[in-house]
């Protein structure tokens, strides 16, 4: 599973080893102001264009790269309504808890799953490969989520299906 | 005590870290002492005396500014600092004799942060590369006791304009031009005559400009980039400029020769390079360039004949051989402490973030970055 994914993986990798480029820039906008650029928009100049990497149209993902911004989106990939459920309420967890993983934002892009926002505190804070490596490990983790919930609730469903329907069935002597 | 190592059979990576991380740092002329802006503070460190081993902190601005020092210059001539801070503010900082040092403020009118900061040559003022997209240029008002700018905007009618911050200025050596670093992807020279200054020299430049004897404030040079310019050097003899950008080039303008084209302009010489952009540089002799950037090292860039090639990187960059890493008690330990089998390897080069200041003495380089470590190397 995870060979099938990693030409996809390497393209994200390196794509963020390079947009990770950042520096403390103060804003243009609002004196004695530090933003994410990415996220505020100030200057056309300090924003660079944004790269889409796709697996295919299910699965992927959006980088917005700017001087001391970044934020990475990702589409999960879902196949069937029990899978959107599934992703909605995963990723709704750990949005809640978005403080605790530092680079995560509270709201996902319009038509992605879930967002990160790194900025240059964080790159001068944390090795950046080790953010990468974070970025990279969480999306071969979260299909793997996935899809273990989706085999558990099948297998509960079935287990429950099955009891409940063997008081309908006669006993055959 | 903080240790700054060395890199040849030197203490190791982790003794070289001051702080949490450097944006600013300036040597004094004799290079015996640092100046490093930690936050909001500057704070001096004094080489080590004969008999000690470890650098010591000699003074400590506290809380000299309202928010993160951008930028600190030493001038070797006058041996003031100049110091200028996201808080819009700049001070020259004058030391008394009992070792302490006194700002005097200066008065820049600009509006926004204030990013970099760089004394001419000979001492009599300097630049001030702000957010506001102007570059105010400083001069000592005696009878005020401050000191007062005028400001390099943008004039009525020019072409020549910044149009985002200027994130680095480079005075020429004969302190009468600057060279500007924009976020607009453009690295431009002004002319920044002081008040005192007689007869203007324009040198090697003279082929390329039309006016002989610029105002303050004219713009005589824009060269273009694909990429933010991150910074610019003059060499030596104020012949070639360099400039670094975000689309991982160097370009050198070199004013004795000519690009061929038909309207005069300088020959430039662009050099893209494989890795990660470099957000800094400076001229170690007239041949041989000195880079450092987003990818945590140092990297020589010399000139042959017309041409700039990457030459060797000046970190040795040697892996540590961990004889125990596989061993069964070392990934049970791991697996313990870290919750996976291998430890984290460190990276190979020293600097474990971006470098962002450089300075040099001779054949001794000195780089600071993000990761909060002054590194010593020996070219």
């Amino acid at each position: 599973m995870a060979n099938a994914k990693q030409p996809y993986l390497d393209a994200i990798r390196a794509t963020l080893n390079a947009a990770l480029c950042l520096q403390n820039f103060p804003s243009q906008q609002v004196e004695r102001h530090n933003k994410p650029e990415i996220f505020f928009r100030g200057d056309k100049e300090l924003i660079l264009n944004p790269i889409k990497i796709c697996r295919n149209e299910r699965e992927r993902c959006l980088i917005e790269p700017s001087i001391n911004s970044l934020r990475f989106s990702v589409k999960i990939k879902q196949m069937d309504e029990l899978d959107t459920v599934l992703t909605g309420k995963f990723t709704r967890f750990l949005m809640m808890r978005a403080e605790n993983f530092v680079v995560l934002q509270r709201k996902p892009q319009d038509d992605y799953d879930i967002s990160f926002l790194i900025t240059n505190e964080h790159t001068d804070v944390m090795w950046k490969h080790k953010v990468i490596d974070f970025l990279i490990q969480f999306m071969e983790d979260v299909d793997a989520q996935v899809s273990h919930y989706k085999i558990s609730i099948n297998a509960r469903a079935r287990a429950v299906a099955r009891e409940y329907l063997l008081e309908f069935v006669e006993e055959r002597d | 005590m903080p240790k700054a190592s060395g890199s040849k059979g030197g203490k190791s990576a982790a003794n070289s870290r001051i702080t949490s991380k450097i944006e600013a740092m300036a040597w004094n002329g004799d290079f015996t002492q640092v100046a490093i802006g930690v936050d909001k503070s500057i704070v001096v460190y004094s080489a080590p005396k004969a008999d000690k081993k470890a650098w010591s902190k000699t003074a400590e601005m506290e809380n000299a500014h309202g928010l993160d020092i951008s930028g600190l210059d030493w001038s070797s001539v006058t041996n003031k600092i100049v110091s200028c801070s996201h808080d819009r503010n700049a001070y020259v900082w004058t030391l008394n004799e009992d070792g302490t040092w006194k700002p005097t403020l200066a008065i820049l009118r600009i509006s926004r942060a204030a990013l970099c900061c760089k004394w001419s040559p000979d001492g009599h003022k300097f630049a001030v590369g702000s957010g506001s997209k102007t570059v105010p240029v400083c001069q000592f008002d005696k009878e005020q006791d401050w000191w007062n700018s005028k400001i390099i905007n943008k004039k009525r009618g020019s072409s020549v304009q910044h149009k985002s911050s200027i994130v680095s200025v480079a005075w020429h050596p004969n302190s009468q031009f600057l060279a500007t670093a924009c976020a607009d992807k453009k690295c431009r020279v002004y002319c920044a005559r002081g008040a005192h200054d007689d007869e203007i020299q324009l040198g090697a430049m003279e082929d390329f400009v039309e006016d002989s004897d610029p105002d303050f404030g004219d713009a005589l040079f824009e060269f273009v980039s694909q990429g933010w310019v991150h910074d610019c050097e003059w060499s030596p003899n104020g012949k070639q400029l360099a400039f670094v950008s975000h689309d991982s080039s160097v370009s050198v303008v070199n004013f004795s020769e000519s690009s061929g084209a038909g309207d005069a302009q300088p020959l430039v010489t662009t050099i893209p390079y494989k890795g990660l952009p470099f957000t800094t540089c400076l001229f170690s002799t007239e041949n041989q360039l000195i880079v450092a950037g987003y990818d945590f090292f140092p990297l020589r860039v010399d000139k042959d004949g017309d041409d700039w090639t990457y030459g060797k990187p000046v970190d040795e960059m040697k892996a540590k051989v961990n004889k125990k890493a596989n061993s069964a008690m070392a990934k049970f330990q791991n697996r313990d402490n870290l919750g996976q089998d291998t430890k984290v390897e460190a990276l190979l080069t020293k600097h474990q973030a971006a470098i962002r200041c450089l300075a040099i003495n001779g054949s001794k380089l000195f780089s600071a970055g993000s990761d909060g470590r002054l590194q010593f190397w020996n070219l």
